[in-house]
């Protein structure tokens, strides 16, 4: 077949399916939930970037108190002055006072966030998103604690649940798929025009593909654009190249996955049935495909890695810090052990109760580390669980591959919680030598203070759950379009 | 042009056709007359190989539709008995989306309204919806097709039933017309009036055979009717 052929024949079907209500129709009931996730999507974001804002500015005003030390004036300019509150006026004092001392980490616990900032596609999808925190605060011991979880105010989200592009193109767009194509052909045999149309077609196969993928492919269309312009506008274009790639990483997943179930009505409707039973047919395909399955799937995860409740963590936590507290003196010679370099100045009592304090904090963040790669390692698991089986439903795949094109996947939330943790490391680490030797600050030592940098985070793509989620979906497709190639071979020589 | 050779279809014991020959010539009109299951509407199946024979064969210009489907179906225009259009595109639109499906999707719109006012549909009409449309002006859609396909072979299943006295009147005009233009016809009616008024020749079937070929321009219309119905019954 030419190409001018081929563009005349998808002219021919397109002109014919505007004429059909159902087509327009639909086409814009998609486009207004689309329109309605990308809102839903961006709201959520816009109030996670805000209380980031914030957050942003708590660091920021840390390090200019603590700059502030070292300045003439000690003081911070009056501009971002007349800004501060009460509380931030005596945290300035408190950080100018104690600026220099050795003893400084002690004065900036609870004192430093770490942001994992909102990826530009995040709005794509709810992802993992709402089950982890995209915060954390920094206190002396530990990063636990603070493993809060905002809470969703999006009145969508409160009403339907979540409600995003994950859902919608998940499971509403293949019943979309199912209203514009159940009936290609069956509606014609009905209506009395199959005399006609089989005389004049070349190819009924050829016919039936070309009206499902006309028809589909108007559908992907309005998703692609209504997608690309919300998110756009959303973002005041502020989109990356990394973005970039990672928005057409999920157009192409979305394309695979309405493919699949082109492919399964072109299936359909090569059976001959009756434009009811290809309908019923298709149902109980989606039923079977996106709810029966995933919910199988899920039962298992849940049933096989049980993932105790927060509080629990946080309560562990409490105990080994209790039992640290009890074994001190056991965690002191220890320490001591490990440090022969240190020589106690029995005239500076000053100097071991630091050191002791330094000696309990690391005892307690080595404990609790255990604990927080056990929690972390239940959720490892679930993942490793459903992107093994991500192959028994297209739904599973393509949830997989949303969430990791729009950065919203669970392992992009560990991977902001292990780099948390290693920044808390880090932190700690730089302020013990000043607290062991007894070393005043400098401006520069202030300066050199680490900083958290999760910028790239949000949209790194991990290739091996992807490569799954593609192999799943090629074999689903393959499998349906083999079965629709022998279904219209064998009723071709009948 | 139009050929069938043996041509037998059985179903199960059921005999629906049996040895059928047949030829019939560019230009001309073969009527096949006959009562409620003597195998005209299987005959034109066969030819349009929407049905495969027990045995025999049928030709399309020395084409079997066996082995050549492609190349027979762009020689063959039909004329169903009940001409179904798409209800929400208009005459013209009609014409459109079934010539490009038959290939010819070069027409411009010009080509299309004047197949349409050729075949015989009101200009008024033909932009209108194929919904408010009757029998007569559908069927006129599918003339028009099959002139702007320059097809070679035109095949009628019952094309005359239901329409009024003038519509029959000016479909066989349109005919013989075709005729004229070269196009072998073959029809399957139970219209007498409007088999003699419009076919070169009539073959009268009983029982799945075609018992006898009658020229109707040798006979009067009440001899016709005599022999007819004798034969039929």
């Amino acid at each position: 077949m030419n190409v001018h052929r081929l563009f005349a024949d998808v002219r021919r079907e397109w002109r014919l399916a505007i004429a059909d209500r159902v087509v327009p129709l639909t086409l814009m009931i998609i486009g207004l939930l689309t329109l309605l996730a990308i809102l839903a999507g961006d709201l959520r974001t816009n109030q996670r970037i805000e209380f980031q804002e914030t957050l942003k500015r708590e660091n920021s005003l840390q390090r200019r108190f603590l700059e502030s030390a070292f300045t003439e004036n000690e003081s911070i300019d009056s501009a971002a002055a007349s800004d501060l509150t009460p509380n931030e006026i005596d945290r300035q004092f408190e950080l100018q006072m104690s600026a220099k001392s050795p003893d400084l980490m002690r004065y900036t616990d609870g004192i430093w966030w770490t942001i994992f900032p909102a990826s530009p596609l995040s709005s794509f999808s709810m992802g993992a998103s709402g089950k982890w925190p995209d915060h954390y605060h920094h206190e002396g011991s530990s990063v636990t604690q603070s493993l809060s979880r905002p809470v969703h105010s999006n009145p969508l989200l409160a009403t339907i649940g979540a409600f995003d592009l994950t859902l919608l193109v998940g499971a509403l767009l293949p019943l979309a798929v199912i209203a514009l194509t159940y009936n290609v052909v069956a509606m014609d045999r009905e209506q009395g025009r199959w005399p006609l149309i089989g005389l004049h077609a070349t190819s009924i196969s050829w016919l039936v593909a070309n009206r499902c993928m006309v028809r589909v492919g108007a559908l992907i269309a309005v998703v692609i654009g209504v997608t690309l312009s919300g998110s756009l506008i959303a973002t005041d274009g502020e989109w990356n190249l990394y973005s970039v790639r990672n928005f057409w990483v999920w157009t192409a997943w979305m394309t695979a996955y309405l493919a699949f179930w082109t492919l399964l009505a072109i299936c359909v409707n090569s059976l001959r049935l009756s434009s009811s039973g290809s309908g019923l047919l298709l149902l109980l395909c989606w039923t079977f495909l996106v709810i029966a399955v995933p919910s199988l799937v899920q039962r298992e995860v849940n049933r096989r890695f049980q993932i105790p409740p927060r509080s629990e963590l946080i309560a562990a936590e409490e105990r080994v810090q209790r039992q640290a507290e009890q074994e001190s003196e056991q965690v002191w010679t220890e320490f001591l052990r490990h440090h022969p370099e240190i020589t106690l100045d029995s005239e500076n009592p000053q100097q071991e109760y630091l050191l002791r304090d330094v000696a309990l904090n690391r005892a307690i963040r080595f404990r609790v580390r255990e604990q927080l790669e056990s929690y972390q390692q239940q959720f490892l698991d679930r993942e490793a669980f459903l992107e093994r089986y991500q192959c028994l439903s297209p739904l599973l795949a393509w949830r997989t591959a949303s969430d990791q094109s729009a950065g919203a996947s669970l392992r992009h939330y560990l991977d902001f919680a292990n780099q948390t943790s290693g920044f808390h490391e880090k932190y700690i680490s730089y302020f013990e030598p000043f607290s062991m030797s007894g070393q005043e600050l400098s401006h520069l030592d202030i300066q050199a203070i680490p900083r958290f940098d999760a910028d790239q985070l949000q949209t790194r793509l991990y290739l091996p759950p992807l490569l799954m989620s593609a192999g799943a979906l090629f074999v689903w497709t393959v499998a349906v379009g083999v079965f629709s190639w022998w279904s219209f071979r064998s009723r071709a020589n009948q | 042009m139009l050929e069938a050779i043996e041509l037998t279809k059985t179903y199960g014991k059921q005999i629906a056709l049996k040895g059928l020959n047949l030829e019939i010539a560019s230009g001309e009109i073969f009527c096949l007359l006959g009562a409620n299951g003597a195998g005209k509407s299987t005959t034109i199946k066969l030819f349009l190989n929407l049905i495969k024979p027990t045995s025999g064969s049928v030709r399309i210009c020395g084409l079997d539709p066996k082995t050549h489907p492609s190349e027979t179906k762009s020689l063959l225009g039909y004329i169903p008995e009940q001409v179904a259009l798409y209800p929400l595109l208009s005459g013209v639109e009609n014409l459109r989306y079934f010539a490009s499906l038959a290939g010819e999707s070069d027409l411009n719109r010009t080509r299309l309204v004047e197949a349409l006012t050729h075949a015989g549909l009101p200009k008024d009409a033909v932009h209108k919806r194929a919904m408010h449309y009757s029998k007569g002006m559908r069927q006129k859609v599918v003339i028009a097709l099959a002139l702007v396909r320059k097809i070679r072979g035109l095949l009628l299943d019952e094309p005359t039933s239901g329409l009024d006295p003038q519509a029959a009147n000016d479909f066989a005009g349109i005919l013989r017309r075709l005729g004229e233009e070269g196009v072998a016809i073959l029809m399957a009616s139970h219209d007498l009036h409007h088999a003699q008024q419009s076919a070169t020749r009539i073959g009268i079937m009983r029982q799945g055979e075609l018992v006898e070929k009658i020229s109707p321009a040798e006979v009067t219309h009440a001899d016709l009717v005599e022999r007819a119905l004798q034969l039929m019954a």
